[in-house]
């Protein structure tokens, strides 16, 4: 009987011996913290990382969906309360995807904050100075965007440049003014310019990308000069031209910066419009899209389906690329900037309107003024990018929200800072009128 | 050497006087009768077995057998019966009248704890026992949901009407935010998996693991509640524990006994508490009445007017329906009634066989199962076959072997319970708009702007979602008398379960035509094992005359392993392709997770004369999933009684049979339903991007989870005071108890700064409190020869409360749910509608800050779907042959979130995206008008406000949980079928409720994710049933 009790404390005392190694597992499909960026690899697929939240946080489905219907053209076809509380200008601050936008835009920021942080730090031969450079560069250029698109649609928002360790790092700090924001938007930009390279990729942050987004930045600013400087250097070079007709598919010389889906990384935008859609032109912009002396090519971008439904086409496939930037843009932009420079150029900005008109085979615009010009550019936009979030930015930006979507209150012009993230940092303040 | 020789002289002497009384008289039959030895009522089918032989027989009805004998007189005869003393006559004459004592065992019940049994009379905690034969009157498939309404201080809800779903069980309230609140599981010393393993989109909706289990094959159930039972479970018991243990043989069993159970019948949806949808007409109005009212409110906008009413004659003359605008007028509408295509009358049968029996030194149960329930959603159905086998052998006095296996199939034909664009059998035959033809033009099923059309979803040729679980539980063991009072066991047991999911969308589907072209299906494949070790060594021993001692120690090591292996394919060459190697389109996804736990535990336990008890427990716990520092955790419970009724001033007291005080207190823990990686800062690898243009994705990573390293239990702490009172010799039973659980270092996701790059982060943030009475009553009502009436009540009351938080959490997409300090977990947190004006037809809220303006701000908690009180009422009779089984339950102050109403009470303004409830028309249209249904509106807060508190309503409901009517007949009758037992019997289920709540079920939940429930949508209610069969023993 004795021998029993040998073996119970033999066992025990095993189980305890390698007690210590049976209590250690490691996680099979993720990595801890410490083994992330530490060789050229692993700087790489952190990089890669930071696009991927590009391409499915802060331009994810839901994002396009309320920027849309903000710029009252599309309109939701399953009519929730949340797309009333969008169309009616009638947001709370407790409507969640509000946190969800706002979430997206940090995360994405956290990504580039671990890339600026470690990658200097890596110790790799293979990691060339070029190749950091590139990395660095990108990160950059990834935060600028995130922050630009925070400033757009929350105003001013907090600044955090480093990446979070403990929640502890990001409490108590108050936000930002929008003017701060566009300036850090633009030093991120302006370090972004002189660690890129000059080469032609278009799904990925190049010298360009950032002069095209810089540009974009200047006309929030009003800093005309400085946009069509910076647009007259991608302009400049042939790999961006208009094509015709009228097409949004990858690759071209259209695409500036765009970002790319694959089956395993879909589209989120496809399925705003295609399946149970859940977006859909109004009449009034179907119609314009039609209309061959207004929409033109563009005309594509609106079908009517067998059951009479406006069926918006803009990604065919759920891999399709998402555009952020494209080369019509930077030729409207250039318009508004010429027409609006300490010294405006009518010409140059008419020649610019036209370029896009007549890609789409629309008879060149006969404004003369600058006025008229500019509320052509506007009405050029509204066609142009009549699938893509732009016009609920440009109506604000220009200060035409009042009269076109009779939208009076400016504070309506922002929207409120989701109300969970003040209840877990106090110091935040609400934006006015929320 | 000496033992052997004590032996041998014993059974010369024994053999000596056998031979020497010599009556040599031969008789060639014995008639006689058993008896209860207290009340000298006849036993029906007790046995009696001449020893040595397997020559025996049954009595019948009036207690009475004959046997057959051809055996020299006197022979020894063995009687036994259930719940009696067995008993061995020397019988020496051809009549004779056996009385059998009650079993004194019996008497004084044993309770199963952790490692160990106990008698109930000297037991110091809470626990609730519960015997399966009084809880299968309910046919669903799982028999966690089968416990409502029997335990004092155990919630049971079932959130739908689907069988083999998710069940919520609460023992003594919730005391975890994130942390699981399920208590633990654990089936034959085997902690069974309660978590699902679903990883398919059923729109938050979650099979059980422990419908995989036959209710059958359990012996007793046993809920261990307070802190000293509990604690020896350390870092898992917080939640409490239920025990269940399974059917074993019998050693020297007379007979081997087969029992055949077989019913059948049907379930279908209560018609009286359907939702009652608005006609095509009334639709119509409603929407143009809202456009209507917007133009006049708000002429500057041009969306909604008279002019753009959806519902108007088409200039072209034709109506279509489909269109966005131009239906035709109201009147013209047509009416399509989609629900009673998704709803039917349900098949359920049942069968289950099993032989239970034992020679010397061996025991074993054997028992087989089949059940196959229909739901009354179509084409969702649930089955299960299973097969126990339980053996035991002595392989000699001191040496136990034993093993316990149970292997199970359940399939599942499914259906998406949820809302979004891909989902839902019920929404999609709910929400589609009256008016909305079932087809197309071309003949093609139609389908709204939400969801796929009803008709693609009940064929499943077209859509076909199922489950397949393969499982296997078992634990063998060893069992060593190494002294004499002191045993050693060891065992080993393992649950592991094979869970394949499997759907398939064909060509005509939204999923696989539009969104997936070609066909779309995607198989998942689950891994999950629970491998258990465990050593425990029992010591028992009285010194002197009173003084009794147990002891117990042990150890346990336990790992945990879950692999995920998905593929996905769309884009089949046709429909007839099916397998994923045929698809153009194919990916594949892989995870996998491990956590590990080791610990120490023991029980001193102590009592003086069967008068005082003392009980003390320990458990050190070490787990994976805690970092370095925070590994071991320690548990300990102490216990006392005073067994009142042993002192010399009551045992002459008649009156009162038995009276105990019993206090306790202790501490438990839980780690439950948290990550294995919680406290890991971690990197994902799924965020691929290309390099350029043509490469393709590559791989990416990025950061997915914020460190924790100081991640540590959670620990309830849990004080008991209990009365146990015997009176009229126990006819009257009352056991009452009240408690208070205090958690610390809550496990929660608090929620952080979206500015972190992270929406949460698990941390030890909170404490809860949990308080509470528990009253069970068990009286036998009437006790007299055939004729015998006994209740069971049980009611309970929990107050839960939120004592510290970092933050408020909020919970569910819309927030509808938040857990706040000083308030109960998982409050509604809500705007409140105070009236309609009767003059404007305008909604009017509170506005709590006063600032004139809807915001956040004025939202506040609206109560709970935490019941004041809830318990539940059987009754059962027996009148001769006759059995009759009553069980009600019921709850009281639980509110619910009507989620399909808000839904559908729209307003008109979701126009042809969901249908509308006839309680819609009770809108306020001109003034004067009294209603809490506001004007109809696009503007304003009229219909624009999401949480809106005039869809919160009361979730009380009294309910006539199951009626079971039997018949056994006569032994005689049974017996020319070669049969002992013949019962027939017919049962209902859900047969009536008494509820205000204007939903199908006030139980229904659409999510039975822990802080998501109370919120009703997408869920068929609890079908009422009824049910015929038989049982039968050989």
């Amino acid at each position: 009987m004795k021998k029993f009790i040998v073996i119970l404390f033999l066992c025990t005392g095993v189980s305890l011996q390698s007690c210590k190694n049976f209590l250690e597992v490691q996680p099979l499909d993720q990595v801890s913290d410490e083994q992330t960026i530490f060789d050229k690899t692993s700087a790489e697929t952190a990089v890669r990382g930071a696009y991927r939240g590009l391409a499915n946080l802060n331009y994810s489905g839901g994002f396009q969906n309320t920027i849309l219907q903000s710029g009252a053209d599309i309109v939701s076809v399953n009519v929730g309360l949340t797309d009333l509380s969008v169309t009616n200008y009638n947001l709370r601050s407790d409507i969640p995807f509000l946190q969800t936008y706002w979430n997206n835009n940090y995360n994405t920021i956290n990504r580039t904050n671990h890339i600026l942080e470690k990658v200097p730090l890596v110790n790799d031969v293979k990691l060339t100075t070029e190749l950091k450079n590139q990395f660095l560069g990108e990160a950059y250029f990834i935060r600028a965007l995130s922050y630009f698109d925070l400033a757009r649609l929350y105003g001013g928002v907090q600044l955090f440049l480093t990446p979070t360790k403990s929640v502890a790092d990001k409490l108590g700090v108050k936000k930002s003014t929008q003017a701060q924001v566009y300036a850090q938007v633009l030093d991120d930009l302006t370090k972004a310019e002189a660690l890129l390279p000059s080469t032609i990729v278009r799904n990925r942050a190049t010298k360009f990308t950032v002069y095209a987004l810089r540009a974009r930045l200047y006309l929030y600013l009003k800093r005309y000069d400085d946009a069509e400087k910076d647009l007259n250097l991608v302009l400049a070079n042939t790999n961006y031209r208009l094509i015709k007709p009228f097409n949004l598919a990858s690759g071209t010389t259209e695409s500036v910066f765009e970002l790319t889906y694959t089956i395993n990384n879909q589209n989120p935008g496809f399925t705003l419009w295609q399946g149970n859609r859940q977006l859909s032109p109004t009449a009034t912009l179907h119609a314009l899209l039609n209309d061959p002396k207004v929409g033109g090519g563009r005309k594509i971008l609106s079908k009517l389906n067998a059951s009479n439904q406006f069926i918006g086409s803009i990604f065919p496939t759920n891999t399709s690329a998402n555009y952020v930037i494209r080369t019509a843009e930077l030729y409207l932009n250039r318009a508004e900037a010429r027409l609006n420079k300490s010294t405006p150029d009518i010409e140059g900005a008419l020649s610019d309107l036209n370029q896009v008109k007549s890609r789409s085979e629309i008879s060149n615009s006969t404004a003369t003024t600058k006025e008229a010009i500019l509320l052509d550019i506007e009405n050029e936009r509204r066609i142009e990018f009549a699938l893509e979030p732009h016009r609920w930015f440009d109506l604000v930006r220009t200060g035409r929200a009042s009269a076109v979507l009779k939208l009076a209150d400016a504070n309506k012009y922002i929207f409120p800072i989701p109300a969970n993230e003040i209840s877990t940092n106090p110091v935040l303040e609400q934006n006015p009128g929320y | 050497m000496k033992k052997k020789q004590l032996l041998l002289l014993f059974f010369t002497l024994v053999y000596g006087l056998a031979f020497s009384q010599n009556t040599p008289t031969i008789n060639a039959t014995l008639s006689g009768k058993i008896v209860d030895k207290t009340t000298q009522e006849p036993l029906i089918g007790a046995s009696v077995l001449i020893k040595g032989t397997t020559n025996g027989a049954i009595t019948d009805v009036e207690g009475k057998f004959y046997l057959k004998t051809g055996q020299k007189l006197p022979f020894t005869l063995v009687s036994s019966f259930i719940g009696y003393t067995s008993q061995e006559i020397v019988v020496d004459k051809n009549t004779i009248i056996i009385e059998l004592a009650p079993d004194a065992r019996q008497l004084g019940e044993i309770v199963v704890v952790g490692y160990g049994t106990q008698e109930k009379k000297s037991l110091i905690s809470s626990i609730a026992k519960i015997n399966p034969k009084e809880t299968q009157t309910t046919p669903v498939a799982s028999f966690d949901a089968q416990l409502q309404g029997q335990a004092a201080g155990v919630q049971v809800n079932t959130f739908s009407g689907m069988p083999g779903e998710g069940v919520r069980v609460q023992v003594r309230g919730t005391g975890s935010i994130n942390s699981s609140n399920d208590p633990l599981y654990v089936i034959d010393g085997v902690f069974a998996n309660n978590n699902t393993l679903s990883t398919i989109n059923l729109g938050s909706k979650f099979t059980s693991p422990l419908a995989d289990f036959n209710p059958a094959d359990i012996e007793s159930i046993e809920i261990l509640k307070d802190a000293s039972a509990v604690a020896i479970y350390g870092s898992r018991g917080a939640n409490g524990v239920v025990l269940i243990t399974t059917k074993r043989g019998n050693y020297e069993a007379p007979k081997t006994k087969y029992d055949l159970n077989v019913s059948q019948g049907v379930q279908w949806a209560d018609p009286t508490r359907m939702w009652e949808l608005t006609t095509g007409p009334e639709h119509a109005t409603l929407v143009n009445e809202a456009y209507t009212n917007s133009g006049i409110e708000n002429p500057a906008q041009t969306r909604y007017s008279f002019a753009t009413r959806p519902f108007q004659p088409n200039t072209k003359g034709i109506a279509d329906p489909f269109s966005t605008t131009l239906r035709g007028n109201p009147e013209d509408q047509q009416t399509y009634d989609r629900l009673s295509k998704v709803f039917r009358t349900a098949q359920i049968k049942n069968y289950d066989f099993s032989v239970r029996g034992g020679g010397k030194s061996i025991r074993y149960y054997l028992g087989a199962g089949y059940t196959k329930q229909e739901a009354i959603l179509r084409p969702a159905s649930f089955e299960r076959a299973s097969f126990k086998f339980n053996f035991d052998t002595k392989l000699n006095e001191n040496v136990t072997f034993g093993s316990s296996n149970g292997v199970y199939r359940s399939f599942r034909q499914q259906v998406r319970g949820g809302a979004g664009q891909e989902a839902g059998h019920l929404l999609s035959a709910l929400h589609h708009p009256t008016y909305f033809p079932f087809t197309y033009a071309d003949g093609t099923f139609s389908r709204g702007s939400i969801y796929e059309s009803i008709d693609n979803l009940i064929d499943i040729n077209t859509a076909n979602i199922s489950t397949t679980s393969l499982r296997y539980l078992g634990n063998q063991f060893v069992e060593v008398n190494v002294l004499p009072n002191l045993k050693f066991k060891t065992s080993f047991g393992l649950d592991y379960n094979i869970y394949n999911e499997q759907e398939f969308f064909n060509d005509q589907t939204q999923i696989g035509g539009v969104l997936n072209p070609g066909g779309y299906k995607n198989e998942v494949n689950t891994n999950f094992s629970v491998f258990v070790n465990e050593q425990t060594l029992a010591y028992k021993k009285t010194f002197g005359k009173n003084h009794n001692f147990s002891a117990l120690i042990g150890n346990t090591i336990q790992a945990t392993n879950l692999k995920v292996l998905s593929a996905t394919g769309f884009g089949f060459p046709n429909n007839s392709f099916q397998q994923i190697s045929a698809a153009s389109n194919r990916t594949s996804a892989q995870s996998a997770s491990k956590s590990t736990l080791a610990s120490f535990f023991g029980r001193l336990t102590y009592n003086f004369d069967n008068r005082y008890f003392l009980e003390g427990t320990f458990r050190a716990d070490a787990s994976s999933k805690f970092g370095a520092n925070n590994r071991w955790g320690y548990f300990p419970g102490i216990g006392a009684a005073w067994r009142v009724k042993q002192e010399a001033f009551l045992r002459n007291v008649d009156v009162i049979s038995d009276l105990k005080l019993r206090v306790s207190a202790g501490t438990a823990g839980n780690q439950n339903g948290i990550s294995d990686f919680a406290a890991l800062g971690l990197w994902n690898g799924t965020a691929q991007y290309p390099d350029n243009l043509t490469s393709g994705d590559k791989s990416g990573t990025a950061p997915s989870q914020l460190a924790n390293p100081d991640l540590k239990w959670e620990k309830t702490a849990t004080y008991n005071v209990g009365v146990d009172l015997g009176l009229f010799k126990d006819r009257l039973f009352v056991d009452l108890n009240a408690y208070y659980k205090y958690t610390t270092d809550a496990l929660l996701y608090v929620p952080i700064p979206g500015s972190t790059g992270y929406a949460s982060v698990l941390s030890n943030g909170g404490e809860v409190s949990n308080k509470g009475v528990e009253l069970a009553v068990t009286s036998t009502n009437i006790k007299r020869s055939g004729w015998e009436w006994s209740t069971t009540f049980n009611i309970a009351r929990n107050v839960n409360r939120a004592e510290k938080l970092v933050s408020p959490i909020t919970f569910e997409a819309r927030e509808y749910i938040r857990t706040q300090e000083g308030a109960a977990l998982g409050s509604y947190w809500l705007y409140k509608q105070l009236y309609v004006d009767s003059e404007t037809g305008n909604a009017v809220f509170d506005d709590v800050d006063k600032d004139g303006k809807l915001t956040a701000a004025d939202r506040q908690l609206l109560g709970n779907l935490i019941p004041d009180f809830f318990g539940g009422l059987t009754n059962r009779i027996s009148y001769k042959g006759f059995d009759l089984n009553l069980l009600l339950t019921f709850q009281y102050g639980n509110k619910v979130y009507n989620f399909n109403r808000f839904i559908l009470e729209g307003g008109g303004t979701r126009d042809a995206s969901r249908s509308i409830l006839k309680s819609q028309l009770n809108r306020w249209q001109k003034p004067g008008d009294v209603t809490d249904v506001p004007r109809l509106t696009f503007f304003g807060n009229n219909y624009t406000i999401e949480q809106n508190s005039r869809f919160l309503e009361d979730g009380s409901f009294l309910r006539v949980k199951s009626l079971s009517i039997g018949y056994s007949f006569p032994t005689r009758v049974a017996r020319a079928i070669k049969a002992e037992k013949v019962r027939l019997f017919a049962q209902g289920t859900n047969l009536w409720i008494f509820t205000k709540y204007t939903g199908a079920d006030p139980e229904s939940s659409g999510s039975a994710l822990q802080n998501r429930q109370g919120l009703d949508t997408a869920t068929p209610p609890q079908p009422v049933g009824i049910q015929v069969g038989a049982s039968i023993s050989f």
